[in-house]
């Protein structure tokens, strides 16, 4: 990223190989919307790139990423939604976000994890995607969300158990 | 039990517990609670089982689309910038061969820089999908599309009435397909590189005349042109630009703009560097 920053523009190439599939997966998991996660992923290299100098190098570029996907999925709903409301609001899963496989076993539990994910609020739902889908550590979302690591582990393990309870209701 | 070690505070350890992530000290307590309490034990079984479900979810394939939309949006910047891929892009071909040969100062890269911070609605127009955008024919492909587009709308007045700058930009960012072009679309460049309300369309203008700095004429309305702009980019490009010419008549232009009290500190010591390329 620093050559990006220093006008190599090209480095940008090997970073978005890297990082398009998992930004896609976070606001496919975030939002149940394939066309707008495509946007949105688009937004987020578009913005690295217009914002590409204000990168600082100390910081870790996933870091940075996330930063700027959380920031482009809250201007989403916020220009949407209502200030009140649910800023990710999933009302409900109309058709499945993924394709399931043929184990119909699995494909029901799969079902009942996306749905019960659904029925968190916006900030529980980011904060496990951060942490079990994309699998980051807890300084790392600390740095991304501007919370200190142990208000990180409390908000995890709140939503964990928040949705191991809907889950567990379902199955 | 410990009164430290309740089943509140250890609950907040189980998902640590269920990683492997727990410091020694902290898994021992946990382990020893774990074994005298069914409710935790319970607990635990049911993280487990979660983030084993968690865990098997597999990435979905992103769609091939976003790489190509990320492709042309790259493309467009470094076209914009004029910066230069460090290795041709295999996908893009051709790309690099048309963008012109200007020796990119430090200072240069950092103004061009600073006019892209500006300009997002020319990408803008990228991200949208093609049905959104109005009254613009969209080329996609680099050569025969692009050059059939950029005749179909390099009359003078297309130019200049088109009331966006990305709209204008688009025009004359697509003369650079034409092969050969005449004496009236070097015109219409000169009439947007000395006119144009838009520095961003100013620069499209000037980078795209880069590539014909081979022929005199052109360089010599390009130094007319660095007496008449205002603008720190385009001073700049055009200083880099004629001395990598090794146009030595430039010389007075910039001497002008040294001497000129108005004229920014960065323009002033780029031209005092082609003075000093140009031996003058």
């Amino acid at each position: 990223m620093i050559s990006v920053k220093r006008g190599v523009l090209d480095a940008l190439a090997p970073l978005f190989d890297k990082y398009h599939v998992r930004l896609y997966n976070f606001f496919l998991r975030l939002t149940f919307d394939r066309e707008l996660s495509k946007d949105l992923t688009q937004n987020v290299f578009y913005r690295i790139l217009r914002y590409r100098h204000s990168y600082r190098k100390e910081h870790k570029f996933r870091s940075w990423m996330y930063q700027i996907a959380r920031n482009i999925l809250a201007d989403h709903y916020g220009r949407q939604t209502d200030k009140s409301q649910d800023h990710y609001p999933v009302d409900s899963i109309k058709e499945p976000a993924y394709s399931f496989e043929d184990d119909m076993e699995k494909n029901e539990r799969r079902r009942i994890l996306y749905t019960a994910l659904s029925r968190l609020p916006a900030d529980q739902r980011e904060i496990l995607e951060l942490s079990r889908f994309q699998g980051l550590k807890y300084e790392e979302i600390a740095e991304i969300t501007g919370s200190s690591v142990n208000a990180i582990k409390v908000k995890i393990f709140r939503a964990i158990q928040k949705l191991k309870t809907i889950y567990f209701q379902e199955v | 039990m410990n009164e430290n070690t309740n089943c509140e505070l250890i609950r907040i350890w189980l998902v640590d517990f269920a990683d492997g992530n727990l410091d020694k000290e902290t898994y021992n307590k946990v382990y020893e609670h774990l074994e005298q309490c069914e409710v935790c034990n319970q607990n635990l079984q049911e993280i487990k089982t979660l983030l084993d479900e968690i865990g098997a979810v597999e990435n979905e394939i992103a769609p091939a689309s976003i790489k190509e939309k990320f492709h042309q949006m790259l493309n467009l910047e470094i076209r914009k910038t004029g910066i230069r891929f460090k290795e041709q892009d295999e996908a893009f071909p051709g790309v690099i061969q048309v963008l012109p040969k200007i020796n990119r100062s430090f200072w240069f890269q950092i103004a061009a820089a600073v006019i892209l911070l500006v300009s997002g609605a020319l990408v803008d127009r990228l991200i949208l999908p093609a049905s959104k955008q109005k009254n613009i024919p969209a080329y996609t492909s680099f050569n025969q599309d692009g050059e059939e587009y950029a005749m179909n709308n390099l009359f003078p007045g297309n130019i200049l009435n088109e009331r966006s700058p990305s709209a204008r930009i688009r025009v004359i960012d697509s003369i650079q397909y034409i092969k050969e072009p005449d004496q009236d679309i070097i015109e219409v460049l000169f009439s947007v590189l000395n006119t144009d309300r838009n520095v961003n369309v100013r620069y499209t203008a000037v980078q795209t005349l880069a590539q014909y700095s081979q022929n005199e004429k052109i360089r010599t309305d390009l130094i007319e042109s660095l007496t008449k702009q205002d603008d720190p980019l385009i001073q700049i490009t055009l200083i880099n630009l004629l001395t990598q010419s090794g146009e030595i008549r430039a010389g007075d232009a910039m001497k002008q703009l040294i001497y000129n009290p108005e004229t920014q500190e960065i323009v002033r010591e780029e031209a005092q560097k082609g003075l000093n390329i140009l031996k003058l």
